[in-house]
């Protein structure tokens, strides 16, 4: 396989400001450590309760017993098992969840900065409590972290769909009662008062700076480098138009960086929400960043009418119109458009590179789903080409 | 008469679809969502494979148009080895034979790099100049809506109405 090589001038005042998370670059140096060692194969039931072993023993329980190891379904970047565990102390079974790396995934990040994150938004969004976090896979081989396991699905029961990772889910007569939380969810996360929260893996850009913007573009624009495998001019072009126009962030927030539709869980019965999950895109940036990744066309579905509906849920407009009244946060569109630009980037990198890069070199259990998921390239560079066009 | 390709590929799907699928049991996730994904590839992989040199031609055609119109236009303010190697480049991606799928591959790949050099021209911090932005978003809009529609079977676009039948992007 060829490997391209992009030359970078790191003295560009364009590569200047906002410079990756530290955190972030160590994972992504230690991604193309990993690379060298593949291709993964798949975890079984036994090798999981082996790492599981080694895990709780390392915890000090005694008298460990765990059962029923069995794969969760769903997802592109991690491996997933629940399992029930008891020991010396707390005899009675309790059902958890494994949420490990496999060699690479159509993204790479940090289980220690998920762990802060999931930590530090609970009680003011529903998500599981995290009982075990082993960052750089020191003992369980791989990183990993190990949370309660929490009930509910991420599309209706009753509604027909025929998706992969929820993209496409329809809600129908569900949306009314989703649509409030999905946006008072949102709008939790953007208020958490994040400067008192252990959140050390984290950089928060300065306040009135290019920086929450120019950081995010450094990441992916790196991923890009490190994946590439078939240069694509609108992504280049992307990247230098993203570089000359980012905007001000006036009061860094902390930002999920992957709501949307598939990534809640609620209650097959109520509606009420259980979980909002997969926070590994968390950091600290700009608000409009979350709205412009939920308005991504991907993660939308028409409704019976053929009205576009963004996440399945709400138009545009209503989207936008409830986020403001609930956030008490203006809206400004110039700055949405630019995360909308931003955000396709990035979905296109991670569909058209990362994906296509892992499923070559066979480093991922999900190789079949990241072929199938490449595809979806093309529809964000659309969306980039049609954002610029307008902007 | 031996086994054709479509033959084959129909099948394999039939085998997944009524023999091996049902067979594997249900708390077997992992490997039921993978033979499931694999019948649909193997769907979209009968539709393509007999055009697949005809469409990456087509990908090759639109890139060399974009090329050709940096060097032509002088958008990219391109500084004279730059615009040497394009039209080298050029010049052999057009000879390139349009009936080998690996030569096509090849050419797409160098011109590609080529592609990248020139619009991201990192040793050059003076903003993007217009005309070089709107090559290359006519070209993205053109070649993005051929890979949609070359992928429409993906069942991935959420504008199904937009995409263009195989036969027009294979002309």
């Amino acid at each position: 396989m060829e490997t391209l090589a992009i030359k970078t001038n790191k003295n560009s005042p364009r590569q200047q400001n906002g410079s990756t998370e530290r955190r972030i670059a160590e994972i992504l140096r230690r991604k193309m450590t990993l690379r060298q060692t593949g291709p993964y194969a798949a975890k079984t039931a036994a090798q999981v309760t082996d790492m599981l072993t080694n895990a709780f023993t390392a915890e000090g329980y005694a008298d460990l017993v765990i059962t029923d190891v069995e794969r969760m379904a769903g997802g592109a970047s991690k491996e997933q098992f629940s399992f029930h565990l008891s020991h010396r102390t707390a005899p009675q079974p309790e059902r958890l969840v494994l949420r490990m790396d496999p060699l690479e995934g159509i993204v790479q990040t940090c289980r220690g900065r998920e762990a802060q994150v999931i930590t530090a938004v609970a009680g003011v969004v529903p998500v599981p409590q995290i009982r075990f976090v082993d960052a750089d896979g020191l003992i369980l081989g791989q990183p990993g972290l190990i949370m309660n396991f929490l009930s509910g699905v991420t599309k209706p029961p009753d509604v027909a769909s025929n998706d992969v990772s929820g993209i496409g889910s329809r809600f129908d007569d569900w949306a009314e009662k989703l649509k409030p939380q999905f946006v008072q969810n949102l709008v939790n996360i953007h208020n958490l008062d994040w400067r008192r929260l252990d959140l050390s893996y984290f950089d928060a850009p300065p306040a009135g700076t290019h920086h929450a913007a120019l950081s995010q573009v450094n990441w992916w624009s790196l991923v890009w480098q490190q994946d590439m495998v078939e240069a694509v001019p609108v992504i280049t072009l992307a990247e230098r138009w993203l570089r000359e126009n980012a905007p001000i962030c006036e009061q860094p927030v902390m930002v999920h960086g992957d709501y949307r539709i598939g990534n809640f869980m609620f209650d097959a019965v109520t509606g009420k929400f259980t979980a909002v999950l997969d926070w590994e895109f968390a950091h600290l940036g700009d608000f409009h960043e979350d709205l412009g990744y939920a308005v991504q066309r991907l993660y939308g579905s028409p409704d019976t009418t053929g009205a576009f509906l963004i996440c399945g849920l709400f138009t545009r407009e209503e989207f936008f119109a409830r986020y403001e009244n609930v956030s008490g946060r203006k809206i400004d569109l110039a700055k949405l458009r630019y995360y909308e630009i931003l955000n396709a980037y990035k979905c296109a990198i991670m569909s058209m590179g990362t994906a296509m890069r892992v499923a070559q070199l066979g480093n991922s259990h999900q190789d079949l789903v990241l072929s199938w998921l490449g595809p979806a390239g093309p529809i964000f560079l659309d969306q980039i080409v049609k954002l610029i066009q307008g902007a | 008469m031996l086994p054709s390709i479509d033959l084959r590929l129909q099948n394999l799907v039939k085998a997944l679809r009524e023999v091996i699928i049902p067979a594997i049991p249900a708390r077997e996730t992992l490997a039921r969502d993978q033979a499931t994904l694999v019948m649909a590839h193997l769907q979209v992989i009968s539709l393509q494979w007999q055009s697949v040199a005809k469409y990456e031609a087509g990908s090759l055609d639109e890139l060399c148009a974009l090329i050709a119109e940096l060097i032509e236009a002088d958008l990219a303010n391109m500084p004279n080895d730059l615009r040497t190697q394009a039209q080298s480049a050029l010049a052999a991606a057009k000879s390139t034979d349009r009936l080998n799928h690996e030569a096509i591959g090849k050419s797409l790949l160098q011109l590609g790099i080529l592609a990248d050099r020139i619009i991201s021209r990192q040793d050059n911090d003076e903003p993007m100049s217009p005309s070089l932005k709107d090559a290359v978003l006519r070209y993205g809009a053109r070649q993005s809506l051929r890979d949609r529609s070359w992928f429409a079977a993906h069942n991935l676009d959420p504008a199904p109405s937009e995409v263009l039948a195989l036969e027009s992007i294979l002309q």
